[in-house]
């Protein structure tokens, strides 16, 4: 018999390569497009700022007018989730509930409770992953049930797994015709897509982003394209380490799941199988698509994986607590503008580019201020509309040296680094207006500007803009020891020689 | 049904931490305020001692992880410390990290 079926959208915001969601059209005679805004259940798993809200709403009425143009619809339904979806199953006779795999632990509590409905209530629960390339599980299992360390074993595994299942077919029209919800309930007003103003969120944003499956496909055609990759097209001038987000930015999209991350990784194959004369992707742009598996990956089966407390893969630091400190990296007022300008775009457009992840990370935690990286991993999932529970914390545990994917002995200068990829300023005079009149030679350290020369700019550093908030000189150089003494520490409690047990 | 309220307020409603509420963030602090000046030793003295409490909750691998920790970071079994490690590049940002990186 087929199912009467509420396929729960969760992250997953598609239609293209979307396996859980034809696996409910294929197996029902109705199925309710459904996506349950639960902001109780939101605000208490994620830190989402205005700038992620806002992509979220933009990300569901696109969906919304996806389906519409199928003949279907969706039904944004706000209120707790078990209770709208009790309510809902009692009222539609549903015999199934579908719903993506994910692997944080917030959802997964929330597809266990889901679970427990279905046994209640009578109706089934489907399941399947479609966010990562891989069925992650499969991956655990080759490795003996828990999560490689490294990225060498990581992509050791893949090699033995081979290539990712190919993209599930695209839904069609005939699809959704037959499993039509009730007309009235589409047209019916209540279960819309929210305004920002009816949550209390800001309407206006500066964000260059803008949310939904439609953008996001466009996006990924419009940067293969810009690239050169693909026929007739020649690549544009780009400027070398350019910061601002005109040259990749897919990752919002992968973020929602909006895009396909197998869309993306199959595109780029083809691309690579076809091409003759024009040049080609580099490989490490597939390579990205599997860091990001590596991370959820290691995410998915470590207890505790955005703390340090308790989480195994995770180095003990004796990190210091300062509200000040982190308050002044957090509104972009640590007197570098390097750093400020790029805690500002990050404010402002919610994107930045993974090398400015790099220099505030470094300067926030093992660099200048040695604060822990879970504050800066909180203020990114607040602000970044790329926040992903693995990525965000996988990326801070590894920028601040607390994890063994990678070494890092280095130290980022936020005036040096900088200046060599942007001598003119330019970045910094788009995100701090305040310095744009100051000469090129004094813009990374206007606090050596004589005061005639501040004068003429129109900004006296010290109260136009901060003082520099540390001698990073005299900081990173202590932390630098600081962090010597713990591998040191480390090494000491012998864990990790083979011999010395 | 007042504190309800506010507990409904705080939970609903976005928010700043609140660890923002300690923060002293005046204008004066915000434009002026610089890190004190401290000597090394001394920081670099306490902070061990803070580490040594810290040890036994430091990771613990199995046999089978730490051959495949060694793999990758040959140092860990020799015993030291790297005199500098090399940089495995960040696969996101790939030619740039090589040249961007700066040792104090
Ligand atoms: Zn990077």
């Amino acid at each position: 018999m087929p199912h009467r079926t509420i396929h729960l959208f969760r992250k997953g915001l598609r239609l293209h390569d979307n396996p859980t969601l034809l696996a409910a059209l294929e197996s029902s005679e109705v199925v309710y497009p459904v996506y349950i805004l639960d902001r109780k259940f939101l605000m208490s798993a994620m830190n989402m700022g205005t700038l992620r809200w806002h992509f979220l709403l933009q990300s569901l009425e696109d969906l919304q007018r996806n389906l519409t143009k199928l003949g279907s619809c969706l039904l944004v339904i706000q209120g707790e989730y078990e209770s709208v979806l009790r309510d809902r199953v009692k009222k539609w006779n549903i015999t199934q509930v579908t719903l993506d795999a994910e692997i944080e632990p917030f959802y997964k509590e929330m597809e266990r409770t889901i679970q427990a409905l279905g046994g209640e209530m009578g109706f089934d629960v489907l399941s399947l992953m479609g966010h990562t390339l891989y069925d992650i599980r499969r991956i655990l299992d080759m490795n003996g049930g828990t999560p490689p360390l490294t990225y060498k074993r990581f992509l050791h595994i893949l090699s033995v797994l081979g290539d990712p299942d190919m993209p599930v077919r695209n839904l069609t029209a005939e699809d959704f015709q037959r499993c039509k919800p009730p007309p009235e309930l589409c047209l019916a007003e209540d279960d819309r897509v929210p305004l920002p103003e009816d949550l209390d969120i800001p309407r206006e944003s500066q964000s260059p982003w803008r949310g939904g499956e439609t953008e996001g496909l466009q996006r990924l055609e419009q940067h293969l394209k810009n690239q050169g990759w693909i026929a007739n097209f020649t690549k544009p001038r780009t400027i070398p380490n350019s910061l601002l987000p005109s040259t990749t930015g897919l990752s919002p999209y992968f973020s929602l799941g909006c895009l396909s991350v197998r869309r993306f990784f199959y595109r780029l194959s083809n691309i690579y199988a076809q091409s003759k004369n024009h040049s080609l992707p580099p490989v490490s742009l597939q390579g990205q698509l599997l860091w990001r598996e590596f991370f959820y990956t290691v995410a998915s089966a470590t207890p505790n994986f955005t703390r340090m407390a308790g989480n195994p893969i995770c180095l003990q630091i004796n990190w210091y607590q300062d509200a000040e400190r982190l308050y002044k990296w957090r509104m972009a007022q640590t007197g570098f503008p390097w750093i400020d300008a790029i805690m500002t775009q990050l404010h402002q457009e919610g994107w930045i580019h993974h090398l400015a992840r790099h220099a505030v990370a470094c300067f926030l935690t093992r660099g200048d201020l040695w604060i822990s990286w879970e504050e800066g991993m909180k203020v990114f999932e607040e602000m970044l509309l790329d926040a992903d529970y693995s990525i965000n914390a996988g990326n801070w545990m590894w920028l601040s040296a607390s994890a063994f994917f990678h070494q890092y002995t280095r130290i980022f200068c936020p005036v040096r680094f900088g200046k060599r990829t942007d001598p003119e300023g330019q970045y910094i005079r788009k995100y701090l207006p305040v310095l744009t009149n100051f000469p090129s030679k004094y813009i990374y350290e206007p606090w050596t500007a004589p005061e005639e020369a501040q004068k003429q700019a129109g900004c006296i550093i010290g109260q136009d803009y901060p003082l520099p908030m540390v001698n990073h000189k005299e900081a990173s150089d202590r932390n630098l020891q600081l962090m010597k003494q713990v591998r040191e520490e480390q090494y000491g409690t012998a864990q990790l020689t083979r011999d010395d047990m | 049904a007042e504190m309800e309220n506010s507990e409904h307020f705080i939970k609903y409603v976005l928010q700043d931490p609140i660890w923002l509420l300690m923060a002293n963030t005046d204008d004066a602090v915000m434009m002026t305020y610089q890190i004190p000046s401290r000597n090394s030793e001394m920081v670099l003295k306490e902070d061990k001692q803070k580490l040594k409490q810290m040890q036994k909750f430091q990771p613990k691998f199995t046999e089978e992880q730490k051959r495949e920790l060694i793999e990758v970071h040959p140092w860990i079994q020799k015993g030291g410390l790297p005199k500098a490690v090399a940089n495995s590049e960040c696969i996101y940002c790939e030619d740039n990290t090589r040249s961007c990186f700066y040792t104090p």
